[in-house]
């Protein structure tokens, strides 16, 4: 490897062998450039007469698109093994600031073809803070095969890494429709892995395609919704996922708080039933400010045990006998 | 349905001389055999491989219930791991640190330390099961291990042995002396789900031709309908499976009817979803249970076993149904009463022993 100066008629910028696609703006290379010029040499390898691009591509694009004439760069020779290129260039990426998923996803992808699994280099994946797990890695490289599209929306950072792992199998359309979402919403990455479980485990259930279920009609209108916050719209979907995922479960929340409400408790009193209903450690919650208003509040949870239809509430069985008795 | 027969025996040579490893070698003439002084446990599974291992742990093992729920109080015989139908649902799936078929070929020293437990308390109506961490017929066209257990249970005044199967393997069952305190046992589910999640298992057909059987040689039988899937149609599903039992065997000759909706440890699921992509059931409404496993929403379990109660009670008003691990409120919710009310769920079990099979332990006749 030798440090020259190249003219720019000599380098093949359309071969893309080396390419790591860097799909967010860029901005504030084209500013550094323009200040500064070319301050860290591209990488190129010989091949055949002329040259192509290992390292640079945009800053080569920029020193053709000013007119300069060439410029320095660091040339390796075509005896060089693609391999051996690719882990160096890899690893100088590792030095470099800010690598998103989308770079991550193609490095992994990279790595995949290069070596086999058991010669994988340790340290590169915990640089790049990937689990060395062959169903992670194939996960990795699904991603990096995704459309330009897609690999922008992942560079932007619309998606948490964790949630884009989870995408990395769906299909080019529900991952497109799910980036437009967690874009519109911007929540945090334990709610996105939550939203995408969601989805996909109810067209699994119901055998339909991940975007239809994101295409129903009142998702949509949450995602529009003028009177609706991104906070409020994300909460809002959350209970729409969480409804159509466990209809049941829903349907007897709702009937409890009814039947809570039915009670006629004053404000100060909350039933608290154990969490799904499973098991038997109910929970009364007490509020009050002064002894006198907790006596009140006594009495008013005293008639409400005394009562029976407490007993109700949390036996459905129990109360759907007392219904077909009265 | 044809018993497998495993290609390749590896035997610890510490029971290389029992007779398991005896019938083994009658039974399985193509297979080959190799003697190891100690097996190691495998990374990966190999379905040709069959491991016989001297076990040194606990042979006889309580049910692992938990404090949340209520168990049944059986007694687990333990004489190997895994299993080769590759149910959907199955929690050996999740056992990575044992992948192959593997059964203990110490029997001689199994049958000891049953003998010393049977002796410890002869008040104690023991109910002993194989069938927790395999299925208790399927290596028996191989291993003979029901020639060895069926006998020595008609002996063991206070115990009876349950054989828990969803093969059809009862051949060896013929013309045994099991002086009545065999049970065998058929876990059931819907046809639907026997298709899609059991594939490999005997068909309903089939098992309950392989119950018929068994009745007509004076065995006692016994059902688990465990798991209990939810899917649309559930209902009619398991219906016509009931009505099939019951139109095959005179009910009088049932000794239980367990029930169970399907639950699992949560680990299971990347497992299920790995391994059977086509599978569905672990979409259903499931929720954290007090175990730690996941189980479906309280109120469709509820559902599963009021309706399959109310079934088995139209054929057989006092046929014993019991819930497997399940609260005091599901137990009211389905059953209308708690096994608490009738001296716990152990008690309960014992009871139908005495009175479909007339066997109780000394100070209780």
């Amino acid at each position: 490897m030798d440090l020259r100066f190249i003219s720019l008629s000599e380098i093949d910028l359309d071969d893309r062998s080396f390419e790591i696609r860097k799909l967010g703006s860029p901005l504030r290379l084209r500013e550094s450039l323009a200040n500064f010029g070319i301050l860290d040499p591209p990488w190129l390898r010989e091949k055949g007469k002329g040259l192509i691009v290992v390292d640079g591509f945009k800053r080569l694009v920029w020193a053709k698109d000013s007119g300069a004439p060439g410029t320095v760069c660091r040339v390796f020779s075509e005896k060089c093994s693609g391999r051996d290129l690719w882990t160096r260039r890899i690893e100088k990426r590792l030095f470099e600031p800010g690598i998103d998923i989308a770079e991550k996803a193609q490095i992994v992808s990279i790595l995949l073809e290069l070596f086999e699994s058991e010669e994988l280099p340790a340290p590169v994946l915990a640089s790049l803070n990937v689990t060395n797990r062959p169903d992670f890695l194939r996960r990795w490289a699904s991603l990096s095969e995704k459309g330009d599209g897609v690999l922008e929306l992942l560079s932007l950072g619309t998606i948490a890494e964790r949630a884009a792992l989870e995408v990395a199998d769906w299909d080019e359309r529900s991952t497109n429709k799910i980036l437009t979402i967690l874009g519109l919403l911007k929540c945090s990455a334990s709610i996105q892995v939550e939203m995408i479980e969601r989805i996909n485990e109810l067209a699994l259930r119901d055998g339909k395609d991940r975007s239809d279920v994101m295409e129903v009609p009142p998702i949509g209108e949450i995602l529009v919704s003028k009177e609706l916050n991104h906070r409020q719209k994300t909460q809002a979907l959350r209970n729409l996922l969480s409804e159509l995922r466990f209809p049941r479960l829903t349907s007897r929340q709702k009937r409890f708080g009814l039947e809570v409400q039915s009670l006629g408790l004053p404000p100060q009193i909350r039933i608290i039933p154990p969490p799904a209903f499973e098991g038997k450690n109910w929970k009364m919650e007490l509020s009050f400010t002064a002894t006198e208003e907790l006596r009140g509040v006594l009495v008013s949870a005293d008639s409400a045990a005394m009562s029976g239809l407490l007993d109700a509430i949390m036996s459905p069985r129990l109360r759907e006998t007392k219904d077909k008795q009265s | 349905m044809k018993p497998k027969a495993p290609e390749r025996v590896i035997i610890e040579s510490a029971v290389s001389d029992g007779a398991l490893a005896a019938n083994l070698r009658k039974n399985l003439p193509s297979a080959s055999f190799e003697i190891v002084d100690k097996i190691s446990d495998a990374k990966t599974r190999d379905p040709k491989v069959l491991e016989v291992v001297r076990f040194r742990g606990k042979l006889l093992k309580s049910c692992p219930g938990t404090r949340n729920y209520h168990c049944c109080g059986y007694k687990i015989l333990h004489f190997g791991v895994q299993c080769s139908l590759g149910c959907s649902y199955c929690i050996l799936q999740a056992y990575l640190n044992q992948p192959n078929l593997r059964i203990f070929g110490n029997l001689d020293e199994i049958l000891g330390e049953l003998s010393e437990n049977l002796a410890r308390d002869r008040q104690c109506l023991y109910r002993i099961g194989t069938g927790e961490f395999s299925d208790s017929l399927l290596l028996d066209p191989f291993t003979e291990l029901s020639r060895s257990l069926v006998p020595y249970f008609s002996k063991a005044a206070n115990a009876v042995l349950e054989l828990k199967t969803k093969t059809n393997f009862v051949q060896n069952l013929e013309g045994l002396d099991h002086g009545g305190h065999t049970i065998v046992a058929w876990s059931l589910n819907s046809e639907e789900i026997r298709k899609k999640e059991e594939p490999f298992a005997a068909s309903i057909a089939e098992r309950l031709e392989a119950a018929r059987f068994c009745s007509g040689r004076g065995y006692f039988l016994a059902f688990h309908f465990d798991p209990i899937i939810d899917y649309p149609g559930w209902k009619s599903g398991y219906k016509r499976v009931l009505d099939r039992l019951f139109a095959s065997v005179d009910p009088a000759r049932i000794v239980w009817i367990s029930l169970g909706a399907f639950r699992f440890m949560p680990e299971l699921k990347e497992v299920v979803k790995a391994h059977h992509p086509s599978s569905r059931i672990v979409y259903g409404e499931f929720i954290p249970g007090l175990d730690g496993k996941m189980r479906y929403f309280r109120d469709i379990r509820a559902e599963f076993y009021s309706f399959m109660v109310d079934e088995i009670r139209r054929a057989d008003p006092d046929l014993c149904a019991y819930l497997c691990m399940e609260d005091d409120r599901i137990w009211q919710d389905s059953l209308g009463f708690s096994p608490e009310e009738r001296g716990g769920l152990s008690r309960m079990l014992d009871r139908a022993v005495g009175k479909r099979m007339n066997i109780r332990p000394a100070s209780r006749t």
